[in-house]
């Protein structure tokens, strides 16, 4: 079991940093898995409605897309975080400020 | 989806990681869980769109054969219409101010000032209409408890608000009643029998969980089932699963017109019976059940449903009490496994007493919970009524509706078995028991049918 970061005079433990990390990678699998399988209609373009689907399924496609790779990356961000952060708040500082804000 | 776990470890971070990093990563990732918060009405709205759009569809297919003309109109204004809904779901406007902000803290668009709780339904509708798309957005994603349970706010903007708080109530391990919310959420994923509205959810008390299979709003018939003795929210799946029976059968009575079948566990009811001995939680559940009714009325669209209201056992006790109080706002009241409605007479209901149906099978078990001075008389001991199959006229709370004295319409029910009277009390919405098509052809009007 990991100590608590306390125990190292550390303000926040990099285990707490890896768990939220994973919990953003999982919730970008969640996304992703949520974009597969027939999600357009009958493809009748005499139907408004058909049409206004196919429009929304790639809208939504495209946002939600780009938002897993946004979780991801945020989750990635954690993770280095958590790799470096026994070496001192600047250098966490300096990966968000690159990677991450 | 939701993000409430995430929320947690984004709290804990806050909390515990200061300095300029900390701030940017907190801040990134409570954009990101409120980008999601923000996505997910917008796509639940598409399903109840494409949802309502199929129903439709499969009415104007009955109707073809009997008139092209109103079919194709049918369709092709659920055409027109639901396209425009889909338009306005997209995530563009997702795009949120919320990442420098996240929306708990955006202020809100102007002139919310929401009703309380316990307002008039017209009153609350009324101001419903009134509001922009952003603002009635806004008070989904940061007051859903409120529209969640207001009646006079439309089935699926409660749906959408009260799927959130269920996701959330989730969320949290200690949630009270946890595997109630659960089985209900698997209820909600299946749409067998036409898409689950969650019209109520509280985890408070005894709890609270009203779903309607249809969306009521554009229903043609809308039935309110108000169960009895363990209908709280431990035993809510069930009594959706009992709903759903009727719904099938309501569907078969009248395939080309729309029904929604509303499973309303709106009250504390009673767990035990020396609680259902008592008349205090019928008395309390009048002015909700009104509320809730009159909220029907005030969002259903075009030409008036035809509207039941339906009490099974202690819930008709229910029904009977609203009745004769605040008012049913329904066409019809069914009362089935009676021990008494609190009323003397059919026409204390509030409705003609043509349209009051009353129906108990031989063997229910309610037949031994008689008037406490029917033990003095000589005739057979109530308890042993179920047993012998015989029916009591004098019940806890009043005549019986399915007796002669108090004027409702009897119709037929399977008699149960001697031999498991408790069964014969829930055995109503069984399929093959004259009550479910009894119950169905009332829900749909069509009284000629009724046994």
């Amino acid at each position: 079991m990991p100590l608590p970061g306390w125990v190292f005079g550390m303000e926040v433990s990099p285990s707490l940093l890896r768990g939220t990390g994973a919990a953003l990678h999982d919730l970008a699998a969640e996304v992703r898995s949520a974009l597969s399988g027939d999600r357009d209609g009958p493809d009748d373009s005499d139907r408004a409605t058909d049409i206004a689907l196919h429009n929304q399924v790639s809208a939504w496609d495209g946002y939600l897309t780009g938002l897993a790779t946004r979780l991801d990356d945020a989750g990635d961000g954690l993770a280095q975080a958590a790799d470096g952060y026994a070496d001192s708040d600047a250098r966490t500082r300096f990966r968000f400020g690159r990677r991450l804000c | 989806m939701h993000t409430v776990d995430l929320d947690r470890q984004v709290d804990a971070l806050r909390t515990g990681w200061t300095g300029p990093a900390g701030r940017a990563a907190t801040a990134l990732m409570t954009g990101l869980c409120d980008e999601l918060d923000a996505a997910y009405p917008r796509l639940i709205g598409i399903e109840q769109a494409l949802s309502s759009h199929s129903v439709v569809l499969a009415r104007a297919r009955s109707l073809a054969f009997q008139s092209t003309g109103e079919a194709l109109d049918l369709a092709e204004q659920s055409d027109v219409a639901t396209a425009a809904r889909l338009g306005s779901l997209g995530p563009s406007r997702v795009a949120l101010p919320s990442r420098v902000a996240p929306p708990s803290r955006v202020a809100p668009p102007s002139r919310v000032a929401p009703p309380s709780p316990g307002a008039d339904p017209v009153a609350v509708a009324s101001w419903w209409h009134g509001l922009s798309q952003a603002q009635r957005q806004w008070l989904l994603d940061d007051r859903p408890e409120l529209i969640g349970s207001l009646d006079g706010v439309p089935a699926d903007a409660r749906d959408v608000a009260n799927r959130a708080r269920l996701t959330r109530l989730l969320a949290d391990p200690h949630t009270p009643h946890r595997a109630a919310l659960l089985a209900i959420q698997a209820r909600l994923g299946s749409t067998g029998h036409g898409y689950p509205y969650l019209l109520g959810l509280s985890a408070d008390g005894k709890g609270r969980a009203i779903v309607a299979i249809g969306n009521p709003d554009t229903a043609d018939n809308v039935v309110t089932y108000v169960p009895g003795l363990g209908g709280t929210l431990d035993g809510g799946a069930d009594e959706i699963d009992r709903a759903a029976h009727l719904s099938s059968a309501v569907r078969r009575a009248a395939p080309g017109r729309a029904t929604s079948v509303i499973t309303w566990v709106g009250y504390d009811a009673p767990t035990s019976l020396p609680e259902a001995a008592h008349i205090g939680a019928a008395v309390g559940a009048e002015p909700a059940l009104h509320r809730f009714q009159a909220g029907l009325r005030a969002t259903h669209l075009g030409a008036a449903s035809h509207n039941t209201v339906i009490g099974l056992s202690y819930g008709s006790t229910v029904v009977g009490m609203t009745g004769h109080g605040p008012g049913l706002v329904a066409d019809d009241a069914v009362l089935i496994g009676s021990p008494g409605v609190g009323v003397a007479h059919a026409a204390d209901l509030g409705l003609d007493p043509g349209h009051v149906w009353g129906s108990t099978a031989r063997h229910d078990v309610i037949n031994a919970a008689a008037d406490p001075r029917d033990l003095l008389r000589p005739d057979l001991n109530p308890l042993l009524r179920p047993l012998f199959g015989e029916h009591t006229e004098h019940l806890w709370y009043g005549p019986s509706p399915a007796g002669p004295s108090f004027g409702a319409h009897v119709f037929a029910s399977a008699p149960g078995s001697a031999l498991d009277p408790a069964r014969a009390h829930v055995a109503y919405f069984d399929d093959g028991n004259p009550a479910l098509a009894g119950t169905a052809d009332i829900a749909v009007g069509d009284y000629a049918e009724v046994r």
